[in-house]
């Protein structure tokens, strides 16, 4: 819009300058100069006459003298007045009432063909009268012509032209501020253009989800976007113009990577380079793009933050460590369950033996070795023997659970799917963790409120029943252990303070638009920090002591919600606060 | 004690296992019988008057599901009672629902062979009582 307005008044000024020129240029000629001007033509007229005069008196047609006369005076609006003199006789004349006396004597004695003099009339007006002689005939014809016409005539010319300059001034303003604004539009659009352009780009690099940094050929930071600043915590403005290695510290290993990459033109990529943030390992692929395009030199730096990428490749090569594990597993598991049960159920026999009063034959052996059974009891209790042959039940038992989980991890094919009320799966899964937890008599599962948030009108969900309770139960049991843990915690601690109620929340949502139902179980327990949250689903991952946890239950539940039922799985948790499950699970079945 | 003219024949191709189960059963007073194979136990079953059989389904030859098929038609009022190890050799369905098979398979190992014997039990007096 300045810029308009100044081309504007420039040409404006300039064509008021050049009008103002020409203007006084013919101001000067009309009003100076034009007098001597309308003299001359004046005098060429009263030759003119002159000569249609000498061809009227020849012919002595006197009537038509007169006429000629007038129709001079009234054609020409300079000429005052016309008379012809003869031979100091006036022979005829234009003026009302008789030649002034004064313009008689004006020629009294004329020496050249034609004069002009100059005389005032009584009220002071100025005229010029031309004298022009007639060969022929002798007469002198005097042609007046008026000061006053005369400027009067240039006034009216110079009013004409200045109406004309006037119109063309106008005219030449209104092209001059159509062209203005033409040009400054087309530089307006110009530089919206480019401004859009620049907005575009960086929009462009901003929007990446990877850590964009431009670099010049001196390696110092030329482009920064928005994730780069998230990461670092600089912004553009403060990284611009930086050294590379002094705005990404960690950088500074790699300088000789960037400078080669912009030296030889390559692409340059180091996948997952490692380092430690805050006491955490994160992994990073980072490539060095080098600009490639004429006149422009440098290269372009991506990160991109790939640790849970990382993560969760090493959990699906978990995975698929344990499928060939889980497949191993179903091999061995028959040879491996038989010496299992060798062992247990003689040990459950040792115990029988050692201790049942019921048992005729033990009582007999022990009267045969001459002591009651009363006392080998007691020997058995207090050197713990009864504990032990325990101990190696449990042991046993704890094998065969391994193997049995590890089982879960076959991808069988004979699965039966059918369809299930998820709710009623939820139910069924809280009564089987209530009665495990009433058998091994640790934390009265009954003292957790259950709240449950089900919406109206769920679809039945197409599943493996016995899995999909088994997820359930894995979930309600890790739940309850860690609610456990804080009531535990909690009366150890401030004792005063009232601890919360234990409870486990419960929702399920229909979300249509995907075809999915979604569960999420929700408990108030001890909750877990990050970096044990992102490692839950990682097989034998556990954070409990090794006789409790196989550290399969979870990386199980992970895998037939995924790898199963074509669902998704996930945890959100905070310390002391509580941990939420989040299943989603397909209505339909989907082709894996 | 009631059990006490009940003969059991145990069928499991594991020493430990079968010698386990017959030192539990000698104890509650049960009258025992072992078989390594499931044709051995045929044999047994034709010598022997047995009232029910602790199963093993993975056995060398003839498996377990087959033994139990062959063995009802000819002694229609035996109890069985299954205990395998195999998880993953799911006995078929159409044994578990006879009427001569206890409804719950118990995997080896067993936490507790009382449960094992109590469905032994039940399922005596149930072949019994059909066999009246």
């Amino acid at each position: 819009m300045n810029l308009k307005k100044k081309i504007f008044l420039q040409i404006c000024l300039l064509m008021l300058l050049i009008f103002m020129i020409a203007f006084s240029l013919l101001s000067y000629y009309l009003l100076i100069d034009h007098r001597g001007q309308e003299i001359a033509s004046a005098k060429s007229k009263a030759f003119a006459l002159v000569q249609t005069i000498e061809k009227i008196i020849m012919w002595y047609d006197y009537s038509e003298l007169e006429t000629s006369l007038k129709f001079e005076v009234e054609n020409f609006p300079i000429c005052e007045y016309v008379f012809i003199e003869m031979h100091g006789r006036i022979i005829s004349y234009t003026f009302d009432d008789g030649v002034p006396p004064a313009l008689l004597k004006l020629h009294e004695f004329m020496k050249e063909r034609s004069e002009i003099k100059q005389f005032q009339d009584q009220n002071g007006n100025v005229f010029y009268d031309i004298a022009v002689r007639g060969e022929k005939i002798g007469a002198i014809i005097h042609y007046g012509i008026s000061e006053n016409e005369i400027d009067n005539h240039a006034l009216s010319w110079l009013i004409s032209l200045s109406v004309v300059f006037f119109v063309i001034f106008c005219v030449a303003i209104f092209l001059s501020y159509k062209f203005a604004t033409f040009i400054t539009s087309e530089e307006r659009k110009k530089s919206i253009e480019i401004q859009r352009l620049q907005n575009y780009l960086s929009n462009i690099i901003d929007s990446m989800p990877s850590m964009l940094v431009g670099i010049g050929t001196d390696i110092k930071v030329t482009q920064w976007n928005i994730k780069a600043q998230q990461i670092t915590g600089i912004t553009p403005k403060e990284a611009k113009g930086q050294p590379l290695e002094q705005a990404l510290p960690y950088m500074a290993s790699k300088m000789e990577r960037v400078r080669e990459a912009i030296q030889m033109k390559t692409v340059c990529s180091d996948p997952r380079q490692s380092r430690v943030v805050e006491g955490e390992t994160i992994y990073e692929d980072m490539t060095i793009y080098p600009l490639i395009a004429n006149g422009i030199d440098g290269a372009v730096i991506r990160i991109d933050d790939v640790t849970e990428k990382v993560r969760i490749e090493e959990i699906m090569v978990q995975s698929e460590k344990m499928l060939s594990v889980g497949g191993l597993a179903a091999g061995m598991a028959h040879e491996i369950n038989n010496p299992l049960a060798g062992m247990m159920h003689t040990s459950f026999v040792l115990n029988d033996r050692l201790t049942n009063l019921q048992v005729p034959e033990n009582i007999r052996a022990a009267k045969e070795a001459g002591v009651t059974m009363e006392a080998i009891s007691t020997f058995m209790e207090s050197r713990g023997i009864i504990k032990m042959a325990e101990r190696i039940r449990e042991s046993g038992s704890r094998a065969a659970k391994i193997l049995s989980n590890m089982q879960s991890f076959v991808d069988e094919s004979k699965s039966v799917f059918s369809s299930h009320n998820i709710a009623e799966l939820l139910d069924e899964s809280v009564d089987l963790v209530a009665s495990n937890y009433d058998l091994k008599k640790k934390y009265d599962f009954h003292l957790i409120k259950i709240i449950r948030e089900f919406e109206d009108n769920l679809p039945n969900v197409v599943c493996e029943e016995s899995i999909i309770r088994q997820v359930f139960l894995n979930i309600l049991t890790n739940g309850t252990e860690s609610i456990h843990e804080r009531q535990m915690s909690e009366e150890h601690g401030a004792k005063g303070k009232k601890s919360v109620e234990p409870c486990f929340v419960f929702r399920l949502i229909n979300e249509k638009e995907v075809s999915m139902v979604r569960i999420e179980i929700e408990d108030n327990g001890s909750g877990m920090d990050e970096t044990i949250r992102k490692r839950v689903f990682e097989p034998f991952f556990t954070t409990k002591p090794t006789d409790q946890g196989t550290g399969l239950g979870l990386s199980v539940s992970y895998f037939i919600i995924k790898e199963k039922h074509g669902g998704e799985m996930s945890v959100e948790s905070k310390t002391g606060k509580g941990t939420k499950f989040i299943i989603r699970l397909p209505i339909e079945r989907m082709k894996l | 004690m009631s059990n006490q003219s009940k003969i059991v024949l145990v069928l499991d191709d594991d020493e430990n296992v079968r010698k386990s189960f017959i030192d539990f059963f000698d104890d509650r007073s049960w009258k025992t019988l072992s078989a390594v194979t499931a044709e051995e136990a045929l044999e047994v079953l034709t010598r022997e008057p047995v009232d029910g059989v602790i199963v093993d389904i993975r056995l060398p030859g003839m498996n377990g599901d087959e033994f139990i098929q062959t063995s009802r038609l000819i002694f229609p009022t035996l109890a069985y009672v299954i205990c395998t190890g195999s998880p993953e050799y799911d006995p078929p369905k159409d044994i578990t629902v006879l009427s001569q098979v206890f409804n719950k398979v118990f995997d080896k190992p067993c936490t507790n062979l009382n449960a094992v014997e109590e469905a032994l039990r039940l399922q005596i007096e149930k072949c019994n009582r059909q066999g009246k």
